[in-house]
């Protein structure tokens, strides 16, 4: 079931549900916000975050910026950013609470193929808005 | 106290080939012998993922996100929870050169060793394979009859195709796993264009430790993808299971829970000072000592027990080179439930250093281990992996491996080891072989591809490496170290280079070697 995006949500739980809509484009089950949340009581590295990292985080979500297209400029090196972590956290919740599919259908490679290029292309164009948003809001 | 004519320390794959040789002959085996604490209670991957069951897949303490959280593993493989604690060895770092961070790498405490994560290749070694790495004191035909004999031990899958001359030809082979659609293709096509025009391009079937019909009691493998969750995967060959085997044995003597701190080597025999997992202190004596702790903790060991901090021993290690293979013809293709990670393997025929390329399958991993490795935006990823899984493989190439001043191993200390890789061999062939690929329908770039991390593989060797005349911290053909009479070493530290191939076969082998050289030896 998913979970309303209404006002009586916490701030972490209203994070899951932007980043994860962000990712998904639908809103998070119960089970994965309440996962979620747990995760960032259980691990230091969430639990403990950079201040300016949490910064930049708040700053997504409170101004509704593309999370999809500043998360790859601020990845560098072997550490990963806390927007990367809290994605990829998500990403790991939502295929192992079974609330995205996970078996692909049987398809035409050809229309495999325009999809994954209206994916690249809609992809680019994320790239650049993240680019500009990344530099607009100065995050680090 | 007690007394035996042969103790073996560890149940690792050396250890146990070295064993099944000793087995009959008042043997003892001295294990730690770490077991998993919780059991992945699916038989397949699907089972998990339907079920929904986070903690299964995830872990209790979030250990399959160890890579997000910033605590480096050497290999997805270990950081599942199930599996986590096969490299729960002593403290361990390895860092590439200046001004990288030293990560953690694999020791095993495991019983059974790191075979409990390995991928199951075993593959034997050919003279051409030694005499490119160089360095061997000893020829392929003194390990000929035990690979024979561990081949038929351990099961192994696959055919005699046109990778048999990179191979070797093996006898009653079991029919090879059922391949996925993407690398039925990718083997058709190959066999479809070899028979047109030559290509330098080798293809065929790996030689894995895998059942795929009943072999000496034990069942085939359920193929149920969850390789990168469990170690319990009957039908899939680790040390583990010859160790059952042997501890079934009578004249075979198991201390487990143990831990090796010392040994003393006099005229008559060797004292060993171990400690239970109580705390308490055992000792026992033995004729012959033989080392199979893994390469790290025999280095240790031996480093520890001549008090020699600071002194830096050889390390080897190839760290494999992984490179994507797409084939848009597949995609969209419905994803299999039952597949094995390596699919098959490769080499280019007219290449002068002979490297294995493995082929695989990653429809066990979970999609966001993928997606955090894919220059892409997580979305994009996340959308375009279910499309692209059933036209993507992936290549791994290994490498030979020498010893290099540049990559060294340390005792410190505070009793863990230092390891400093600074050189490593960039893979030159891949655009030549990238070209080949494409010839038969996979495409890749040379920019995508990727260098694993040093201590990525956990294909450690070479610290004590076999010499026809060892000097300090080497050791004899027979395994005995420099200096002794009844101290041997049995694992992968004695191997002088590593030919460009998965060694595990060849460690087993030349264990199995040094015990019967030990039974001959006549004191």
């Amino acid at each position: 079931m998913a979970i309303s995006s209404d006002g009586g949500a916490t701030p972490l739980e209203k994070e899951a549900q932007y980043l994860y809509q962000q990712l998904f484009a639908s809103l998070p089950s119960e089970m994965v916000v309440q996962d979620y949340v747990r995760a960032h009581s259980e691990i230091a590295a969430l639990a403990n975050p950079p201040v300016t990292q949490m910064r930049t985080l708040d700053v997504i979500v409170e101004r509704g910026l593309d999370a999809n297209g500043i998360e790859p400029f601020l990845r560098s090196g072997q550490s990963r950013h806390l927007l990367g972590k809290k994605m990829l956290l998500l990403a790991y919740l939502a295929q192992c609470s079974a609330a995205r599919e996970t078996q692909a259908p049987a398809r035409n490679p050809w229309w495999v193929l325009l999809e994954m290029s209206a994916c690249v292309t809609a992809g680019a164009y994320s790239l650049a808005r993240g680019y500009y948003q990344k530099w607009r809001y100065g995050l680090l | 106290m007690a007394y035996f004519d042969y103790v073996i320390v560890g149940s690792g794959p050396a250890g146990v080939a070295a064993a099944r040789r000793l087995a009959a002959h008042n043997l003892c085996i001295v294990d730690v012998g770490q077991t998993a604490e919780t059991q992945f209670p699916y038989q397949t991957m699907g089972d998990a993922l339907a079920a929904a069951d986070t903690r299964a897949l995830l872990g209790n303490h979030w250990e399959m996100l160890g890579n997000l959280m910033g605590e480096t593993m050497a290999h997805s493989k270990l950081r599942a929870p199930c599996i986590a604690y096969v490299a729960k060895g002593e403290p361990a770092f390895i860092s590439g050169g200046q001004g990288t961070s030293p990560i953690s790498v694999a020791g095993s405490y495991a019983a059974g060793g790191l075979s409990n994560a390995w991928g199951g290749q075993l593959v034997r070694y050919r003279p051409a394979d030694l005499a490119l790495a160089g360095d061997w004191p000893i020829e392929v035909g003194a390990l000929d009859p035990h690979y024979v004999d561990l081949e038929a031990h351990i099961g192994i899958s696959g055919e005699n195709d046109d990778m048999s001359e990179f191979f070797g030809h093996v006898n009653a082979l079991q029919p090879p796993a059922p391949l996925v659609p993407a690398a039925q293709r990718l083997l058709a096509n190959y066999r479809r264009r070899q028979s047109r025009s030559s290509m330098d391009l080798r293809l065929g079937y790996s030689r894995l430790g895998l059942l795929t019909q009943a072999h000496r009691g034990h069942e085939p493998h359920r193929l149920g993808q969850t390789e990168f969750f469990t170690t319990e995967q009957e039908g899939f060959y680790t040390a583990r299971r010859t160790l059952r085997e042997l501890r079934s044995q009578s004249g075979v003597t198991y201390l487990g829970g143990c831990r090796l701190l010392a040994y003393q080597e006099s005229d008559e025999h060797v004292e060993l000072v171990m400690q239970e997992s109580s705390g308490v202190l055992q000792r026992i004596t033995a004729r012959h000592l033989l080392l199979a702790c893994g390469t790290l903790h025999t280095a240790r060991l031996v480093l520890l027990n001549r008090n020699e901090q600071g002194r830096q021993l050889p390390f080897i290690e190839h760290p494999p080179t992984l490179f994507p293979l797409f084939m848009p013809s597949m995609f969209g293709t419905p994803l299999p439930q039952k597949s094995f990670p390596v699919q098959l393997a490769a080499t280019l025929a007219a290449s002068d250093s002979r490297e294995m390329i493995s082929i695989y399958y990653p429809g066990a991993m979970l999609r966001a281990d993928l997606a955090a490795d894919m220059p892409l935006s997580y979305k994009a990823s996340l959308r375009l992996l279910p499309k692209m899984l059933g036209g993507l493989l992936v290549g791994q190439v290994w490498q030979t491996a020498r010893a290099h001043a540049g990559n060294t191993l340390t005792l410190v200390d505070d009793g863990s080891i230092r390891i400093n890789f600074c050189h490593r061999e960039h893979f030159n062939k891949l655009p030549h072989l990238l070209s080949e690929f494409r010839r038969i329908g996979a495409f890749s770039l040379s920019r995508l591809a990727t260098t694993s991390p040093p201590g990525w593989g956990f294909h450690y060797a070479g610290c004590l490496p076999m010499r026809a005349s060892p000097q300090a911290y080497e050791t004899h053909v027979d395994g005995r170290l420099w200096d002794s009479r009844r101290v041997r070493v049995v694992d992968a530290s004695v191997l002088p280079s590593l030919p460009a191939k998965n060694l595990s076969l060849t460690m087993m082998a030349n264990a199995a070697r040094i015990a019967e050289e030990t039974l001959r030896c006549g004191y």
